[in-house]
């Protein structure tokens, strides 16, 4: 009878762990890109983005503005006369790059 | 720290001057030229640690930074297999990184106008490397 040892359970674990980071990288390329793109006037809201990500669930969030004391941050991104939607279009910035750009360097 | 290692050697390379046009994790909002970030932490990857990298460019007009990031993707094209060593950035880093290996870097994205009315562009890459 032949036997073999897979090795499935740490190839699992593995990957895991990249995307868990590739989903990360993204969200700081998000902010990266942000801090161009957003309104500046004291610099407080371009320097109070985070990336914050949950471990089991494997997903990143951003993190800014009235989170961190910037009360102004949500009247920024939707109601700007020309700089709105800041972080949807540093976002979609991102995802035109593709996931497999972070992907690979995540590995 | 890597990262500004990686700008020195472009500034070798002929593509401006650090703190001039080439400028390390910030652009502020008057200063014109090609900016690199950190994308997320470096980690280890066997014996050798990764680190990634973003490229943006504001030209003096919608064209030019375009044309800047161009030429050193063109360069990273053409030389991302060779190229195994980053220098020295005196007197914050005097030894360099060795076992380097860049990625191939990502194509050019825009990324929309800043709050000038200028519009931004990016690029993508990893570098694997030893310190010394």
């Amino acid at each position: 009878m032949a036997k073999f040892k897979s090795y499935s359970a740490k190839f699992f674990q593995d990957e895991s762990e990249v995307l868990r980071r590739a989903t990360r990288n993204m969200a700081g390329s998000i902010i990266n890109k942000s801090q161009l793109l957003n309104p500046v006037d004291t610099g407080a809201l371009r320097s109070s983005s985070r990336v914050k990500t949950n471990r089991k669930g494997g997903h990143a969030a951003i993190v800014g503005g009235a989170d961190v004391g910037i009360p102004y941050a949500r009247r920024q991104e939707f109601e700007h006369r020309t700089k709105k939607h800041y972080l949807q279009r540093a976002g979609d910035a991102t995802v035109k790059q593709g996931f497999k750009t972070f992907y690979e360097m995540s590995k | 720290m890597v990262t500004l290692a990686f700008l020195k050697l472009l500034q070798d390379e002929g593509f401006g001057i650090i703190d001039v046009d080439m400028f390390y994790q910030k652009l502020t909002l008057d200063k014109k030229g090609i900016y690199i970030a950190d994308i997320g932490e470096s980690i280890e990857r066997h014996s050798r640690d990764s680190q990634g990298y973003e490229l943006f460019a504001r030209g003096v007009n919608d064209i030019d930074g375009l044309k800047k990031l161009q030429a050193i993707r063109s360069f990273l094209v053409n030389e991302y297999q060779n190229i195994c060593e980053l220098p020295a950035v005196p007197p914050i880093n005097n030894q360099g990184y060795t076992g380097v290996h860049l990625s191939k870097p990502s194509t050019i994205t825009n990324v929309g106008l800043d709050a000038q009315n200028r519009i931004i562009y990016s690029m993508t890459g990893s570098i694997k490397y030893k310190e010394q």
